[in-house]
């Protein structure tokens, strides 16, 4: 394997509201290698943005990380002071979030987001230079710059604005590029778009992307790995080939299943029956047992660790033996 | 603009309504409208009060053996052509009253929204920004204090402190009358002299009224996304707060600075007359303590045309700023 | 169903831990008992003694004395009844407008609703106090006593309220339970009464607290500028008689005259301001959310 270039370990995050906690991030461990395109994969409120939003410390004001470390380059972020943070954000980690609608600021241009971006950061950039390098990003995202840097952003449609985002977030030539739900919100014709323009991004840059995304097709598409979540537990990593052609996780598996059977149209779709679990109240043990036809005792009342197999694909569940020792907590 | 249209001829009719509401009001009075200024023609050319009457009448234009709705009529025609009315107290048109007053209503006016917009807008996103700290509380405190004394309490104590206790400020007056009005250093520095008192009457309580709105609506431009964003980017503190959230912030009360001048057109009153600045508030509060039914009547349809055209600019702000609005 | 009703009820609990809306009830209450019991516990004597012009604040004279000669304090505290009474009718008189106007412009459709419309955004547009102003000087001369001196008032404070009852109205009209109540043809007293104004009650609660900083300012200037002939220990007229009559201004000696009739007038609209504020934070979750 590659050198992993973020490393998330025994990471735990979780929400204060009214009615309680929600634990939203569970003991979650990941190696992301350099250069890779990871897919974080799950149903809606399965605690995929709130594993981006620790990992990059944005969660929102009731959340809270209870335990674990970040280390990006041998570094810990979690512990890192905030001006340490704010520098490194965009310039080594850039983090794209979901409602691209409502990102920019409305009484700004696009130009001023890049110049602002630019001068918080201390860059020695003149204005016309960072004008040509807004330029060169927004050609590469197929926009014309001449009448987009000058616009408001009431003034693009919503594919517009997701581009504009994924240009601003290559500004600096970050290491890692974060996108939560690239896709959602937008129209088909827009979606691949984004997804062509991510294609070209990763073939021709030396960058890691890490994106959060429902559509598991966009997923197999774009990735090279995918991590699937479940409960605020991470229950399957594995590369996109190996996870297609043999899913392990019984959760997995339906996923997978649920969208070759619409693909295929052989026979009945096979969903999977029953609702995701309440993050506010979660069910005791795997997280994923109320809705397992192979459930048994144990899978009631322990969590089953994230192991690693022969195929060195990862799963948390207990229908499977760890290949010799080597268990990742 | 099928809007801006509908609007505009919507303000028009509640401009109708507002002048023929007063006309009616004062000529319905008991009493005869012409009788303050009849009064004093006999006291000064030493005449029988029915005769002066009839003086009063012609110099009025009012012929009493019409019917109301005549003279209702005449007055329409005489509004729209642009002539406001006749001050009885005064022996002159309003429109030249208005002419000599309302430059300095303007230039009270407008200093005093300028200043007060630009330190509410300041103080009220400092305040926001230091949320719940002892800064903000006392800001808050302190403006609810200002908003509890009337303006005319106020102008009364800066009249009190500035030109009777510390004497850096003139008892009335636009200028002093032994000076005449040109475009010398001299006569600048005097007319601002003068116009102090009545600036700081208003803007005081403006201050306040400001700082309050933008700390109010604050919060909510803070869960905006676009915050979230530029704190994502590694944008500054300091520009967020500038550029992202004040700016924003300040926008829905841009339509709010259109409709406050409007009606501090008219809501000078008291202040202008405590500080005998002669303003248009001035010349309105003389008309009421005259009973000058002729000068108000002009004076109050200015300041509802005032309002008007304010309400007007505020709504075209709005709809500008908020796509929302026209739909509606 | 009853989401503000369950909202009344808390509100009131609320009020007890909300402490603006506390301090802002103390201080209405200190000078509503004032205005009722005040005169029985400090009697005034308007008899001229000119021996005691101008004292300054003593143990016998907290307030000092004025130009006559005469307790400040006494006078202060038997004015309460008239700015208290005319204040509280002002109010109460522009909530009843506005309420009833507000729900009729909320619930009525057609015609009527609209000349209901046209008539709140008339009254809407048009400068109040001018306005007020006018009204003053037409009726000066007239000799009206409270209730007229009231209306006068509440004629040009109502028209707000009646703006936001009638946005109220309008979001609950369309709920299941009044649909329900049409559906079952009862008479429409029986809707605005059982169904819409338990609903908007809170609202107009909040607001009778603040009409009363308008109503206040309003009769205080119209006193102040002796555009209504009233008892003459009205803060207004007294203020008046200060500046104007006395010429206390430039009486050095003089200074505390009108500064403890100020004091009460900012003292008494202050309490107003933050019983409204408080009791719209009490109602208003969302305001109250970001405290």
């Amino acid at each position: 394997m590659m050198k992993a270039l973020l490393k998330v370990e025994n990471l735990s995050a979780h929400y204060i509201v009214k009615e309680g906690t929600i634990k939203a991030a569970n003991n979650i461990n990941l190696e992301i290698a350099e250069n890779s395109v990871t897919a974080v994969v799950g149903e809606s409120a399965s605690g995929k943005s709130t594993l981006i939003e620790a990992i990059t410390m944005s969660l929102p004001p009731n959340g809270r990380i209870s335990s674990g470390k970040v280390f990006y380059k041998d570094n810990d972020i979690l512990k890192s002071d905030y001006e340490h943070l704010r520098k490194i954000r965009w310039t080594e980690i850039a983090y794209v979030p979901q409602a691209a609608q409502q990102s920019l600021n409305p009484t700004m241009k696009v130009i001023d987001h890049f110049v602002d971006t630019v001068k918080s950061h201390n860059i020695k950039w003149s204005n016309h230079e960072i004008r040509e390098r807004a330029s060169e990003l927004l050609k590469l995202v197929r926009l014309e710059p001449g009448t987009v840097l000058d616009s408001f952003p009431n003034q693009l449609s919503g594919g517009m604005k997701q581009r504009v985002l994924i240009a601003l977030a290559l500004l600096f030539d970050p290491k890692i590029l974060i996108l939560d739900e690239p896709t959602s919100a937008l129209d088909v014709i827009t979606q691949a778009h984004i997804v062509k323009l991510l294609k070209e991004i990763k073939k021709n840059r030396d960058i890691t992307i890490i994106f959060i995304t429902h559509d598991i097709a966009i997923a197999a598409e774009l990735a090279d790995y995918i991590v699937v979540i479940y409960g605020g537990h991470v229950i399957e990593k594995a590369d996109t080939i190996k996870i297609f052609k043999e899913p392990k996780h019984p959760y997995t598996k339906g996923l997978i299943n649920s969208i070759m059977s619409i693909l295929s149209k052989d026979d009945e779709p096979k969903g999977i029956k029953g609702d995701p679990p309440s993050l506010l109240n979660p069910p005791p043990g795997c997280k994923f047992h109320p809705r397992c036809q192979f459930a048994s005792e144990i899978c009631k009342k322990e969590v089953p660790d994230l192991i690693k197999l022969d195929d060195s694909s990862k799963v948390a569940c207990f229908l499977y033996k760890s290949a010799g020792g080597d268990v990742d907590e | 603009m099928k809007f801006i249209l509908n609007r505009l001829i919507y303000l028009l009719f509640v401009l109708f309504i507002a002048i023929s509401g007063i006309f009616f009001l004062i000529n319905k009075m008991p009493g005869d409208p012409a009788y303050g200024l009849a009064v004093s023609i006999s006291q000064q050319r030493n005449m029988d009060i029915n005769k002066a009457l009839e003086i009063a009448h012609q110099m009025m234009g009012i012929d009493t053996g019409e019917p109301l709705f005549i003279r209702y009529v005449k007055f329409l025609n005489q509004f729209i052509r642009g002539n406001i009315g006749y001050s009885t107290y005064y022996q002159t048109t309003v429109n030249e009253i208005v002419a000599k007053s309302l430059p300095w209503t303007l230039l009270v006016v407008f200093i005093s929204i300028l200043i007060s917009f630009i330190i509410g807008v300041y103080l009220g996103a400092f305040s926001a920004q230091k949320r719940g700290r002892a800064v903000d509380i006392s800001i808050s405190f302190v403006s609810s204090i200002i908003q509890a004394i009337p303006p005319f309490v106020l102008a009364v104590l800066i009249l009190f402190v500035g030109a009777i206790k510390l004497r850096i400020i003139p008892l009335g007056g636009a200028y002093p009358v032994d000076m005449e009005p040109s475009l010398s250093m001299d006569f600048i520095i005097s007319v601002i002299k003068h116009a102090i008192g009545p600036i700081v009457a208003i803007s005081i309580p403006q201050i306040a009224v400001w700082t309050l709105a933008m700390r109010g609506n604050t919060p909510q431009i803070m869960e905006e996304d676009y915050i979230r964003f530029a704190m994502i980017r590694g944008v500054k503190d300091s520009t967020i707060a500038r550029k992202y959230i004040r700016n924003n912030a300040i926008l829905p009360l841009v339509a709010s600075l259109a409709i406050a001048f409007g009606y501090m057109l008219g809501g000078n009153t008291l202040v202008e007359s405590i500080f005998n600045y002669p303003g248009i508030g001035f010349y309105f509060g003389k008309a009421i303590a005259l009973r000058d039914y002729g000068l108000l009547t002009g004076l109050f349809s200015l300041i509802v045309v005032g309002v008007i055209i304010a309400t007007f600019l505020a709504e075209i702000i709005y709809s500008l700023i908020d796509p929302r609005v026209k739909v509606k | 169903m009853s989401e503000l009703r369950i909202n009344l009820t808390k509100g009131i609990s609320l009020f007890k831990y909300n402490k603006k809306a506390f301090i802002g009830f103390i201080i209405i209450l200190f000078y509503v008992l004032m205005a009722i019991f005040g005169r029985y516990i400090v009697p005034l004597s308007l008899e001229s003694n000119f021996s005691e012009r101008y004292l300054a604040p003593s143990l016998k004279h907290p307030f000092g004395t004025d130009y006559f000669g005469i307790d400040i304090f006494a006078q202060i505290v038997n004015g309460a009844r008239t700015v208290i009474g005319l204040s509280m009718t002002s109010s109460f008189f522009a909530v009843l407008i506005g309420t009833i106007l507000g729900i009729l412009r909320g619930y009525l459709t057609g015609k009527i609703g609209q000349l209901v419309d046209a008539i709140i955004s008339i009254f809407l547009v048009i400068p109040s106090f001018p306005a007020l102003l006018i009204m003053a000087a037409i009726f000066a001369d007239s000799n009206l006593n409270m209730v007229q001196i009231s209306l006068i008032v509440a004629l040009w404070l109502w028209a707000p309220l009646a703006k936001q009852v009638s946005a109220q109205v309008m979001s609950i009209k369309s709920k299941e339970f009044i649909e329900a109540s049409k559906m079952l043809n009862m008479p429409l007293y029986y809707i605005v009464f059982k169904d819409i104004f338990p609903l908007v009650a809170p609202y107009i609660l909040v607001n009778f607290a603040m009409q009363l900083k308008g109503a206040m300012e309003f009769t205080i200037g119209l006193m102040f500028l002796g555009l209504a002939k009233f008892d003459s220990t009205h803060w207004g007229i007294m203020l008046n008689y200060a500046l104007y009559q006395a010429g206390a201004l430039y009486t050095p000696r003089a200074f505390h005259y009108p500064f403890f009739i100020i004091l009460n007038i900012i003292l008494l609209i202050y309490g107003g301001i933050i019983f409204a504020q408080g009791l719209e934070e009490t109602f208003n979750p969302k305001l109250r959310g970001h405290e």
